[in-house]
């Protein structure tokens, strides 16, 4: 229960208020084109096909022909990579086997990224990869894990942007390049570096990644704020 | 006057049912979240891009979305914060509600002549929020302007009630001030 006074508003303040409570409306046509761009950077897995405009039914195609080919990939690599069955005799039987990640019906990434995963015991999983010799398959992280992981890097580089720790900031992001390199939030990413660079007083290095990240991501909503904090 | 936030009436934010996947999320909330991000003060031109973005991470922490609670509160938040770091980003090109506001499409406008004004006194309210720090801004706009529930405010913004309503208590001082900055402005008091 708030027990401090409240500030009341007069009359001709309040007035005012009633007007501002108005909302505003999108003009025609912007929910639609949001949502294309959402279908875009997202895939169209995410939203239903009923709602999606017909322009992008065409990249639903796009989606399901790059994800049966990733498929067809992955299977074709595992099985040319699985070892004879008397190579390992601590192989447990199952780890071979493979499944299928049923993905939710709704909020599922693009499957660009191998659906079907090995399975492997608890101890096979945390073994090192490179002490398997190359004899069994990890287990691919989850998109939505890994992009958890990305995000939490992410979050305590903002945190040390906003109380202006550009150093330990920039480590931050170094983390995530090394981890990440080819992460779901490589572009935000860059675009935090251009602005922990350039307020550090690297304004050359901030530049050039800017540049870089102009002509990676040159449809990105971040492209304007970049080039402006490059500049 | 306003009533006392105890006694402020508090409509639910939605009577529709809850959401139960993120294409209906995006239904539902599309105009409240474009509107919310208008009037925490992203420029008209930005809306479409900060809009996508806060629907980005609607999509990617929709596991987070208590369905027994309402969106709009937990849409607010995310729209918060997307919205700050717009504004931190875009620092070096600080945005700034400019004569734009007058040109946005208002709800339910009764007659050119009415409809102008009403835009006008929209204007000088949104200029004067751009004034007041974000962190107050957001829950003056949530509990004076979308009559939110404190409790659900603060949820969203991950603060306690009672600093929810500090903050707003600050708002409202800074906001009157302004207003009455702006009326002498215009020679109207």
């Amino acid at each position: 229960m708030n027990e401090e006074p409240m500030v009341e508003y007069p009359a001709h303040i309040e007035a005012l208020m009633s007007d501002a409570r108005e909302m505003f409306e999108p003009p025609a046509g912007a929910q639609e084109a949001v949502r294309l761009r959402l279908a875009k950077t997202l895939g169209p897995a995410m939203i239903s096909q009923a709602a999606v405009p017909a322009a992008t039914q065409g990249l639903s195609a796009l989606w399901a022909t790059l994800a049966a080919l990733t498929v067809g990939v992955v299977i074709a690599w595992v099985a040319l990579r699985r070892p004879a069955p008397t190579a390992h005799p601590a192989t447990s039987p199952v780890a071979s086997a493979q499944v299928s990640v049923p993905a939710p019906a709704v909020l599922s990434r693009p499957v660009v990224t191998p659906v079907v995963v090995p399975v492997v015991s608890p101890v096979q999983a945390i073994v090192p990869v490179n002490s398997q010799a190359n004899t069994v398959a990890t287990v691919a992280p989850r998109p939505l894990d890994t992009l958890a992981a990305e995000q939490a890097i992410l979050d305590r580089a903002r945190a040390s942007v906003r109380r202006s720790e550009w150093d330990t900031a920039l480590s931050a992001l170094q983390l995530h390049a090394r981890r990440f390199a080819r992460g779901q939030l490589v572009a935000e990413r860059e675009a935090m570096r251009v602005r922990a660079l350039m307020a550090s007083g690297r304004r050359e290095e901030g530049q050039r990644v800017a540049r870089s990240f102009v002509s990676r991501f040159a449809a990105h909503p971040l492209r304007s704020a970049v080039e402006a904090m490059a500049q | 006057m306003l009533a006392q936030p105890h006694d402020k009436p508090k409509p639910s934010a939605s009577v529709t049912a809850p959401p139960a996947n993120f294409d209906e999320a995006y239904t539902q909330g599309f105009a409240y979240v474009w509107s919310t991000l208008r009037r925490m003060g992203v420029r008209e031109a930005s809306l479409p891009d900060v809009t996508h973005d806060v629907f980005i991470v609607v999509f990617r922490r929709w596991n987070d979305f208590d369905s027994a609670r309402p969106l709009r509160p937990w849409l607010f938040g995310i729209a918060y914060r997307v919205a700050s770091d717009h504004f931190a980003l875009a620092h070096q090109r600080r945005e700034r509600l400019d004569a734009d506001v007058a040109t946005d499409h208002v709800a339910h406008e009764p007659s050119p002549e009415r409809a102008l004004e009403s835009a006008q006194r929209r204007a000088m309210v949104h200029e004067a929020l751009q004034e007041i720090p974000m962190e107050q801004r957001a829950v003056l706009i949530a509990f004076d302007l979308e009559e939110q529930p404190m409790n659900e405010i603060a949820l969203a913004m991950e603060v306690p009630v009672k600093t929810g309503y500090s903050r707003l208590r600050l708002a409202r001082e800074a906001l009157v001030g302004a207003l009455d900055r702006a009326l002498r402005r215009r020679g109207e008091r």
